[in-house]
């Protein structure tokens, strides 16, 4: 398995913006001077299937796919979607998530497992897990649609990349008229602690 | 400079520098963006056609007229342009012709798994596999410049990780090689194939691959990289990077070209080694034609032949020699399937066929989705079109069986252009009364809402005349044309009602403008009131995202997905459903 390489997975839901926030850390990624590669299926799941996005950087990057238990951060944006890709981490990564549900059979609720039990899968794999309220975050943002660059401010966190190139990069992805309430999410989710 | 890009977009950005003039396809999972990005070069004339054999035909067209050109479907898409892709073959092109297709392992978007290299083989044409975008743009140069120095089509194969994944590309965005060629005017030996032109052109097919075997073993895309040497490995495609992925410091055979194989490089780096692993995807195309030539390797042995590989999967086979075949998941999750959208017209349509104990017979596009319960209102989907000759067969059974049940066909509108017509006239022809309804939705809705012949819109956005489906069925001799509204549940109940009973075939054209179309309409959402409601369940079976079951075993209507469509109100039995007040927009 090749050294050097930070390896993060997206998890989600169609519509959450999973596509769009890993398109981002990848394009910082290679302005920063990595190689990188990404990968996503996509299609069918446009239509409230899970979303499920590898983004990789480093020295040089062979799989677009991140092996098992090589991922370094899992961005969790539903839970029982990030639940299921727990045991992908790698020991000693983190997985950073938002507390919602999304039920995949809204029909049937007792195919749903409880918050709670989706919480201890999580927090078992990774001891250094992140929860971000996704209540507080939505009253905070007034806009759930801007919920994928809030955490990807605080994933930003995790390397020492000049702030400037996230902003450039989040300027040029994010059409002009959405622009500043993107930022002002990304830079909302820097300052979480 | 570099580019950051998907093997769809690295195809497209390909066919812009090295001077391809002319580009069609059909829009499919996972191939759609190659047409959508070349389709932003004003340089290049693209567009979507009816369907991906009148694409191939077009594109044989443009290079026959003098200028490069290119058709890209998906992997079964390729089975409706073969008739034309197996004679192509012999007759060569004229200007550089490529055919790309992206196959689907693990059919995330497919009704199948086929892979698609068996049609170089069965065509006798030269196959390519990129690796990565940086080979996906790369490949279009070398398939070029085979194309038209050894006078044949060119078979450009993706997989649709190849096709998603966004790789490090280096682009020259200024540079455009462009090269024109006189028109072919009459070389009717090369180009009408009736029998006596088509048998010397056969033995020319045998020439040219026994000259394409030669520059298999020449080209640089078909390499050795030395390293260990205690075990070999021979791989292509996105089986490469996985490869390296896990054992970087073995000795690998790399090929870029899989048709015809390099037999001396093969044959080289094979005597060196002992043991040699066969890395692919899907079928032992490559691990068959090495035994054929008398060379023993492992490969689906240790490697599985159906869905994707992965680092983990390679890890597997190689370390243990062998793979559980049964799909092992840690826990049992319930699992997320894909939704029709929130107040899709196909919605209340369903559930109405579902409540009158239709058989319908259909086939590809959103509505396969309505298989899955509640609606279960669906009960084929096999191919582009089908549904309308199997309604026809079917309805032949239960007439020898003494059974008067109506059987309806669904199609949607863009599947009825792309080969819903034939079958129609076929209905008509041998004169079975099987209803058939055209959902007609205002695109081709699945792969994003492209436009077709139907809907007047072009690849490029441009206008064209629209298709009048209602003159076109009478045209064909169809008496009974009924236009509906799906949204409108009790016109659609009462013409369903009717039409199973008369025994004569019609066509209904059941119009309801998909979601993605009808971005920014204005809409009231709707919400239940729970002191009427009785906890009938009804609501639910309608299978709309925005309907879920909420405390107390009611249901509730999410505000927020909720597009005002009113079926749920019109299904009601007990007036429970109502607009709330405030205008929003679909977004």
């Amino acid at each position: 398995m090749s050294k050097k390489s930070v390896n993060i997975l997206f998890a989600g839901v169609g519509g959450q913006g999973v596509l769009l926030a890993s398109e981002i850390v990848a394009r910082v990624f290679l302005k920063s001077g990595y190689d990188v590669k990404t990968s996503a299926l996509h299609g069918i799941a446009q239509r409230g299937g899970t979303i499920l996005s590898h983004v990789r950087g480093g020295e040089k990057i062979y799989s677009p796919l991140i092996p098992h238990g090589a991922v370094d951060i899992i961005i969790g944006m539903e839970l029982s979607e990030t639940a299921r890709q727990a045991w992908k981490i790698k020991k000693g990564g983190c997985i950073l998530y938002i507390d919602r549900q999304i039920p995949s059979n809204r029909q049937n609720k007792t195919a749903r497992y409880s918050a709670k039990s989706l919480k201890n899968i999580i927090r078992e794999k990774s001891p250094k897990f992140m929860e971000i309220s996704y209540a507080e975050s939505v009253n905070l943002l007034k806009n759930e649609k801007i919920l994928n660059l809030f955490i990807l401010g605080r994933l930003s966190n995790y390397f020492t990349l000049p702030q400037r190139k996230w902003i450039e990069t989040i300027e040029q992805l994010i059409p002009f008229h959405m622009k500043e309430r993107n930022i002002f999410a990304f830079e909302a989710g820097q300052k979480i602690s | 400079m570099m580019n950051f890009l998907s093997g769809n977009e690295a195809i497209a950005a390909g066919a812009y520098e090295f001077g391809v003039s002319f580009a069609a396809g059909y829009p499919g999972t996972p191939s759609t963006e190659i047409l959508e990005t070349i389709s932003q070069y004003p340089e290049i004339d693209s567009q979507w056609a009816v369907n991906e054999k009148v694409a191939l035909d077009v594109a044989i067209g443009a290079s026959l007229g003098g200028i490069r050109s290119l058709a890209a479907m998906k992997h079964v898409g390729l089975n409706v342009a073969s008739d034309t892709l197996m004679t192509l073959s012999y007759t060569g092109v004229h200007a550089g012709l490529i055919v790309v297709t992206v196959d689907d392992p693990n059919m995330n978007s497919s009704q199948n798994e086929q892979d698609n290299r068996n049609y170089a083989k069965f065509a006798k044409i030269p196959l390519l596999e990129p690796s990565d975008s940086q080979e996906a743009k790369d490949f279009i140069r070398l398939a070029l410049r085979i194309s038209e120095s050894f006078d044949t089509p060119v078979l450009l194969r993706l997989t649709a990780r190849v096709a998603h994944s966004k790789t490090v590309v280096k682009i020259n965005p200024k540079t455009r090689k462009v090269k024109r060629m006189n028109p072919c005017d009459g070389d009717s030996a090369k180009y009408v194939m009736i029998p006596s032109n088509a048998k010397k052109r056969r033995i020319f097919v045998d020439q040219r691959s026994d000259r394409l075997k030669r520059f298999s073993d020449k080209t640089p895309v078909n390499r050795i990289e030395w390293g260990e040497k205690n075990f070999g490995i021979i791989t292509s495609g996105i089986s490469y990077h996985y490869t390296m992925e896990v054992c970087p410091d073995q000795s690998i055979l790399k090929l870029g070209m899989t048709y015809p194989l390099p037999t001396e490089k093969i044959k080289e780096f094979t005597k060196a080694l002992k043991n040699v692993y066969v890395i692919e995807e899907l079928d032992p195309f490559l691990q068959e034609q090495l035994g054929s030539m008398g060379i023993k390797t492992t490969g689906k042995e240790v490697f599985p032949s159906t869905g994707e590989l992965s680092p983990d999967i390679i890890c597997r086979g190689l370390s243990k020699k062998g793979f559980q075949k049964t799909i092992t998941t840690r826990r049992k999750w319930p699992f997320r399937a894909p939704l029709l959208c929130a107040g899709c017209s196909y919605l209340g349509l369903f559930y109405i066929l579902k409540k009158l104990g239709m058989i319908v017979l259909g086939d590809i596009g959103c509505y396969s989705l309505c298989a899955q319960p509640p609606l279960s209102a669906l009960h084929t989907c096999i191919s582009m079109g089908s549904g309308i000759g199997i309604a026809q067969g079917y309805k032949k059974a239960l007439k020898q069986n003494g059974q008067k049940k109506k059987v309806i066909a669904v199609i949607g509108d863009s599947t009825f252009i792309h080969s819903g017509i034939t079958p129609l006239i076929d209905l008509i022809y041998n004169k079975e009364p099987v209803s058939v309804i055209i959902l007609d939705n205002g695109g081709t809705a699945m792969t994003g809402c492209q436009g077709h012949p139907g809907t007047g819109i072009t690849l490029k956005n441009g206008e064209s005349p629209k298709v009048n489906y209602e003159q076109l069925v009478k045209s064909l001799g169809i008496k009974r044309v009924i236009e509906m509204n799906s949204y409108n549940l009790g016109e659609v109940r009462t013409i369903i009602k009717k039409e199973s009973v008369c025994q004569k075939p019609s066509v209904i054209i059941a119009k309801g403008l998909c979601l993605l179309v009808a971005k920014g309409n204005q809409y009231e959402s709707f919400k239940i009131i729970p002191s009427r409601c009785t906890k009938c369940g009804e609501c639910l079976l309608l299978s709309c995202p925005a309907i879920a079951m909420g405390r107390n075993q009611y249901p509730r209507i999410d505000e927020k997905l909720c597009t005002g469509c009113s079926l749920c109100q019109q299904i009601c039995m007990v007036q429970a459903i109502e607009e709330t007040q405030g205008v929003q927009k679909i977004c």
